[in-house]
C-alpha cells in the first residue's frame, strides 16, 4: 500500500524525508487531506487527537493511503466532521504556541504509534 | 468469582514515626515512603505532602490518583504485572483505605494535566477534593526521556498506594462489600427472566501520555478483551494517560468504576450483568474498525441484549464510541452511551466530533467547555508555572488577584465518562 504522511510538523519532516510537508495551519492540513481523499486516497489515521488540549496543537500529521477502498465513505465522513469540529474549536480557543516543542514531540509520537501498528517503521 | 472489599474508613492523614492506621487516622512515615519511591534510579528526589479537604491547597499538575489497598486473601497484591508479579486479582479479600488517595504530580511536558482544589469553587467539581490526599511530587534525573519519566511517575504512585495500603493489613474493616458474578452459563440459568447487559469500557491507548495498561500490558497492543468486573475493581487496570484532565479515567476511578458498581447494584434485580469488555482507542482507522468489530461481536456472542459503553477522552475516540454503538444497534442490542460534551462555552455547539443515527440513548457527564473561576490558593503543591498551561486554560486564565478562569477541562475528573464525578442534572 502507498502511504503518504501529510504534515506541518518540522520534526516529522526531519524523521520522514518522504513526508508531504506544508508550512501551513493544522486546519489547512485537514483541508489538504480532504482534497487528497477526493483524489483516491483514504484516511489511515484519524485527523483528531484523543483530547481537547491537543486540538490547540499547532502541528498535525495525518497518514493517508491509496487504494484502500473499504474506508472511502468513512474517511470522507470523518474528515468533513473533523474540519468542522477543529474549525469551531480554533475560532474559540486558538492555537497554543507556548508549548510548541511538546506538541511537535507528541504529534511525532502519535504518528510513530500509527506506523508501528502498520508495521511500516 | 467473589471479591470482598473491606472498607477501612479514614478520617485524617498525618505524618508520624510509623505508617499505621489507628482510630480512623492514617499516620505516614514520610522518610520510609520516600526511600521506597527513590528505589527507582530514574527518580532524583521526591517531595511528599498531605492535602486535606477544606484546606486552601491547589494540586497541579495532577498525573494520576490511586486508592491505597492491600490484598488480605486471594492471589497477588498491588497492581499485578506492574508493581507485583503477575497474578489474577478479583477474588478473595482486599482492604481499602477509604477516604485516602495518592495523587502524583510533577512536570513531564509543558502541556499539563489538570488541577485539584481542596476548597471553594474548584472543590465542587472534583471528587478528589473530598479525599485525604497524599501528594507525591517527583523530580526525575537529568536528561530523562518523556516516556521514561511518565513511567517512573506512574509506578511511583502505584508503589506509594501499595505501601500505604499495607497499613490496612491488620485492620478489621468497618464495612465489607461483596461482588460476585457466576459464569455466563450459570448466571443466564439463574437470571433467565432478566435482560442480559454487558459493559464496554473504552480506554485511551494512543501513545506518549495517552496510554492505559491491563495487568501491565499496554492496551494499545491488545485486541478487545472480556474481563470479570471484579478484576477491574481489584487493580487490573492502570491509567497511564496524563493530558485530558476532566475526562481521563484515573486508576482510582478504575478501582471504583461507577458503571460497574451501579450494574452490580441492579444485577439479579433489574438486569443480568454479564461482565466487561475492555476495548482500546486506536489511532488508525483500520485499528478502530478492528477493535469496534471485536467489541461488538464479543457482546453479540455473549448473548447481550443491552450494552452500556463509556468513552475515555474526546475527539477521535468519538468515532470508536459511535461505531461500536452502530454495530450493536444493528444487531438488535440496545445501547446506551456515556460521554461528556465539548459543546462550546455557550453549550450550543455539536457535542461530539462524530454522529450516527443509531446513537439514540446518550448519558452526558457534562460540558467540558463550561467556564469556572477558581480563587487563589494559600499553597500550591506541584508546579505553579503549570497553571498557564492548563488544559482548558488560556492566555488570560490568570487574573490580577491570582484567581484562575478556566474550563472544566482543567479539573481532574470533573466530567468523568464513567460517572465517577460530582456533576448532575436537574429536572425543572
Amino acid at each position: 500500500m502507498n502511504y503518504l504522511i501529510v504534515t506541518n510538523n518540522p520534526s516529522v519532516k526531519q524523521h520522514f524525508k518522504s513526508a508531504s510537508y506544508h508550512d501551513c495551519s493544522t486546519l489547512d492540513i485537514l483541508i489538504k487531506t480532504r482534497n487528497l481523499l477526493h483524489q483516491g486516497f483514504s484516511l489511515v489515521t484519524h485527523p483528531l487527537c484523543a483530547n481537547v488540549k491537543m486540538m490547540c496543537s499547532p502541528f498535525k500529521s495525518i497518514v493517508v493511503a491509496k487504494n484502500q477502498k473499504n474506508n472511502e465513505v468513512m474517511s470522507l465522513e470523518i474528515i468533513e466532521s473533523s474540519i468542522l469540529k477543529l474549525g469551531k474549536h480554533l475560532k474559540q480557543k486558538g492555537l497554543d504556541y507556548l508549548n510548541e516543542d511538546d506538541y511537535k514531540k507528541l504529534d511525532l509520537w502519535f504518528l510513530k504509534t500509527a506506523l508501528d501498528e502498520l508495521n511500516i517503521v | 468469582m467473589r471479591l470482598e472489599l473491606g472498607k477501612v474508613f479514614i478520617k485524617n492523614v498525618e505524618f508520624g514515626d510509623k505508617t499505621i492506621v489507628s482510630n480512623g487516622a492514617l499516620k505516614i512515615n514520610k522518610n520510609e515512603l520516600k526511600e521506597i519511591i527513590k528505589e527507582d534510579i530514574r527518580i532524583k528526589d521526591v517531595e511528599i505532602d498531605i492535602a486535606l479537604p477544606g484546606e486552601k491547597i491547589r494540586i497541579i499538575p495532577v498525573k494520576d490518583v490511586i486508592e491505597p489497598r492491600v490484598k488480605i486473601k486471594g492471589d497477588g497484591n498491588g497492581f499485578p504485572g506492574v508493581t507485583h508479579k503477575i497474578s489474577q486479582v478479583g477474588w478473595g479479600l482486599t482492604n481499602a483505605l477509604k477516604g485516602v488517595a495518592v495523587v502524583t504530580t510533577g512536570d513531564i511536558v509543558g502541556i499539563q494535566e489538570g488541577v485539584i482544589d481542596m476548597w471553594g469553587e474548584g472543590a465542587k467539581y472534583t471528587p478528589f477534593s473530598k479525599t485525604n490526599n497524599v501528594v507525591i511530587n517527583i523530580k526525575p534525573i537529568e536528561g530523562i526521556k518523556e516516556h521514561e519519566h511518565e513511567e517512573a511517575v506512574r509506578i511511583a504512585g502505584l508503589k506509594a498506594a501499595t505501601y500505604l495500603g499495607e497499613a490496612a493489613r491488620q485492620i478489621k474493616p468497618d464495612e465489607i462489600d461483596v461482588f460476585e458474578i457466576d459464569s455466563i452459563a450459570e448466571t443466564i440459568k439463574k437470571h433467565h427472566d432478566l435482560p442480559r447487559v454487558v459493559y464496554i469500557e473504552m480506554l485511551i491507548t494512543q501513545g506518549l501520555l495517552h496510554d492505559t495498561y491491563i495487568y501491565g500490558v499496554d492496551a494499545k497492543q491488545t485486541l478487545p478483551t472480556f474481563i470479570h468486573p471484579n478484576e477491574i475493581l481489584d487493580g487490573a487496570v492502570v491509567s497511564g494517560n496524563c493530558v485530558a484532565a476532566c475526562d481521563k479515567t484515573t486508576t482510582y476511578q478504575h478501582q471504583n468504576n461507577t458503571v460497574i458498581l451501579d450494574l452490580y447494584e441492579k444485577h439479579g434485580k433489574e438486569l443480568n450483568f454479564l461482565g466487561v469488555i475492555l476495548t482500546n482507542e486506536k489511532v488508525t482507522l483500520e485499528g478502530k474498525i478492528r477493535s469496534c468489530n471485536f467489541a461488538a461481536n464479543m457482546a453479540k456472542m455473549l448473548g447481550a441484549e443491552g450494552a452500556i459503553i463509556s468513552e475515555e477522552g474526546y475527539g477521535n475516540p468519538d468515532t470508536d464510541l459511535l461505531q461500536i454503538c452502530k454495530k450493536l444497534e444493528n444487531e438488535g442490542i440496545k445501547t446506551v452511551l456515556i460521554t461528556d460534551e465539548c459543546a462550546g462555552r455557550d453549550g450550543l455547539s455539536q457535542s461530539l466530533a462524530d454522529a450516527v443515527t443509531e446513537a439514540k440513548a446518550i448519558v452526558s457527564t457534562g460540558n467540558v467547555s463550561h467556564l469556572v473561576k477558581l480563587p487563589p490558593a494559600d499553597k500550591v503543591i506541584g508546579s505553579k508555572e503549570a497553571i498557564r498551561n492548563l488544559s482548558g486554560g488560556y492566555d488570560e486564565s490568570i487574573c490580577e488577584d491570582g484567581s484562575i478562569i478556566c474550563e472544566l477541562n482543567a479539573i481532574i475528573g470533573s466530567t468523568s465518562e464513567i460517572g465517577y464525578h460530582n456533576l448532575t442534572a436537574k429536572m425543572y
